[in-house]
């Protein structure tokens, strides 16, 4: 078994699994950055392998690890990338408005990226990926490098995303941040997903009083079976 | 907006608010280049001048009276001493003279002293050239001959090289190099922050996940880089300009009015396009080499090379200069293509044919160097290589 899921509209589907697992690896192949022996792949309709450039107009993706631009300011980063998405003028204006008072963005807006503290960076890094209103969302650890109060609205804003029907796949290694807003889940280990369902389901699969506690259950069993 | 443009304007962006890039890669040679260029002209001169109005001991053995006088009158302290040689090895005379009935014997620490016993021995030489002379003269009187027999003509060397040669003698073939060279060191900054600094940073991954090909991509680092690149070498070749008409308009003296440096319209043109055309080829060579790059540092390692890759060309082109006549198949060797043709320009000496291989085959070069680019820029094996 190598990796079958999939994600519907108006879910968060949670990518759980420990660093170097692949999650990282999945969600770049979903945006056809890296290219994927799977059978089958769509994401938003699109096969990223044939039509990355569609997939990617239609997905907002974001990673922990990505960075920004240390010399341009946090709204030149959302103009630039807006731009990519054809959002110009008053309407890419009115977006970062938005995504302002989503994520609190404040200072950071007209600060150089030099200057701004980790907390800010990420938050810039985030709302880009919400900028052109994408129909699927691929969060890699988005809350890494956040603060309580911006990871609060984070969370807030992907539960809201997901009541508007965007499909959500939020990848993370923790996992009560999962349980707290995912419908689905799916345990990844050494590329492999081992595990797909709900959260009661991983509870029960796994005799666990947690998600925590089903997902290191299900990597020993994984273990053991080798 | 196209999306190659949009990375253009960031990237440009980037680069003109980088103070310390922006100073050392435009300010820097528009002021430097001048100095450079004429300082040390200036100052071993002056140095020179210095020099020959010191009195400058010089202990003699065995020299005419005459000739002694000669050389006091010349500004020397002249004074006797039994072993000159020794006097100049210990540090009490500057030269020694000694002469046997034959020959005249000069001693100078050439090794040590460099070019300031070149300067003492020019004074002497020219003392004893002169005594020479009366001698001669005075036999020849004596004899009943008229010393002109000595010189039965006289020869004037007159330089018919067109006009436009004529302003970029002295170091023409320096320049081609160091214009190269700006074209390296103006574009290296843009290229290796936008190539392996992108990929330090994490910034590539969000960039290729937007709607947009690689190719896109490229072409405005690209153009971002050879803008910056153009610039540098805009402002070096102002620099020149500038110290060139200063050198001309001050010079004390013809040697350092020849450091005079002036293009004409034509030489301008071409040397705009011959920059345009190996700036596109460097950005590419240098984009491929960014990529490979595992970070910032690797990259700048990998592109240091490529000052490397001057030198031989230049050395070409230095020989070309005074003892090879090029054939229009050294046109077509990468790097020294552009720098000979920049060379016979400056000299007056480019034809229709030189125009034509250099220019080709450095697009050609330049266009493989983008493909190669475009290549890595595609390969997620080097994409996401670190």
């Amino acid at each position: 078994m190598g990796i079958d899921f999939e994600v519907r509209e108006g879910e968060v589907f949670a990518l759980l699994g420990p660093n170097g697992a692949g999650k990282t690896t999945t969600l770049r192949a979903l945006v056809g950055l890296i290219r994927s022996q799977a059978e089958e792949l769509y994401v938003a309709g699109a096969d990223p392998r044939k039509d990355p450039l569609m997939v990617r107009r239609r997905v907002g993706y974001a990673t922990g690890g990505m960075g920004l631009y240390e010399r341009l300011t946090g709204r030149e980063h959302l103009v630039f990338f807006g731009r990519f998405y054809g959002l110009t003028g008053p309407e890419l204006a009115e977006r970062i408005a938005e995504l302002d008072r989503a994520f609190g963005l404040g200072e950071a807006l007209d600060r150089q990226v030099q200057a701004m503290s980790s907390g800010m960076r990420q938050k810039i890094l985030v709302a880009r990926a919400f900028l052109h209103r994408p129909q699927v969302l691929l969060l890699d650890e988005p809350t890494a490098a956040l603060d309580v109060f911006a990871r609060r609205a984070l969370l807030d804003r992907v539960l809201e995303e997901k009541r508007e029907g965007k499909a959500v796949l939020y990848s993370t290694h923790v996992l009560p941040e999962a349980e707290e807003i995912a419908d689905r889940v799916g345990f990844l280990y050494r590329g492999r997903l081992v595990f797909t369902g709900s959260i009661p389901e991983a509870k029960a699969r796994y005799r666990a009083p947690t998600l925590e506690h089903a997902f290191i259950q299900a990597v020993r069993e994984v273990e053991d079976a080798a | 907006m196209p999306p190659s443009r949009n990375v253009f304007w960031k990237e440009l962006l980037s680069f003109l608010r980088d103070r310390r890039t922006l100073f050392s890669q435009v300010l820097l040679p528009f002021f430097l280049m001048p100095f450079f260029m004429f300082a040390p002209g200036y100052l071993v001169e002056r140095l020179s001048q210095q020099t020959a109005a010191e009195v400058q001991k010089v202990a003699v053995k065995g020299i005419p009276a005459e000739l002694e006088e000669a050389l006091s009158k010349a500004g020397l302290s002249v004074f006797p001493d039994p072993d000159p040689a020794r006097a100049v090895r210990e540090g009490r005379a500057d030269a020694g003279l000694v002469y046997d009935g034959r020959r005249f014997v000069l001693y100078l620490k050439l090794a040590q002293e460099g070019m300031r016993a070149e300067v003492l021995r020019g004074r002497i030489r020219a003392v004893l050239e002169d005594y020479k002379t009366r001698l001669v003269e005075r036999r020849l009187a004596q004899a009943g001959l008229d010393p002109k027999v000595l010189e039965p003509f006289s020869v004037e060397v007159a330089d018919v090289s067109p006009p436009k040669a004529q302003g970029t003698s002295v170091f023409a073939y320096l320049v081609p190099m160091m214009l190269l060279m700006f074209i390296l060191s103006g574009a290296m900054p843009v290229v290796t922050d936008a190539t392996a600094g992108e990929k330090e940073r994490g910034t590539l991954e969000v960039l290729l996940a937007t709607p947009t090909t690689p190719r896109e991509i490229l072409l405005g680092k690209a153009a971002a880089a050879m803008v910056a690149a153009l610039l540098s070498t805009a402002s070096g070749i102002g620099g020149l300009l500038l110290g060139g008409a200063v050198a001309a308009r001050y010079a004390e003296s013809p040697e350092l009015e020849a450091f005079s440096f002036r293009l004409g319209a034509e030489a301008l043109w071409a040397t705009f396009v011959t920059g345009v055309l190996f700036a596109a080829f460097a950005v590419g060579v240098m984009i491929f080499l960014g990529m490979l790059a595992r970070s910032y540092r690797e990259a700048q390692t990998y592109m240091g090379f490529l000052y490397m890759a001057l030198v031989l060309p230049a050395v070409l082109v230095g020989m070309a200069s005074s003892f090879l006549e090029p054939t229009p198949a050294y046109y077509l060797i990468p790097v020294a293509g552009p720098m000979m043709l920049l060379d016979a320009v400056f000299r007056a000496k480019a034809d229709l044919l030189a125009y034509l291989f250099a220019w080709g085959s450095t697009l050609l070069y330049a266009a493989l160097a983008l493909g190669l680019a475009a290549w890595a820029f595609s390969r997620e094996e080097i994409v996401f290589k670190n």
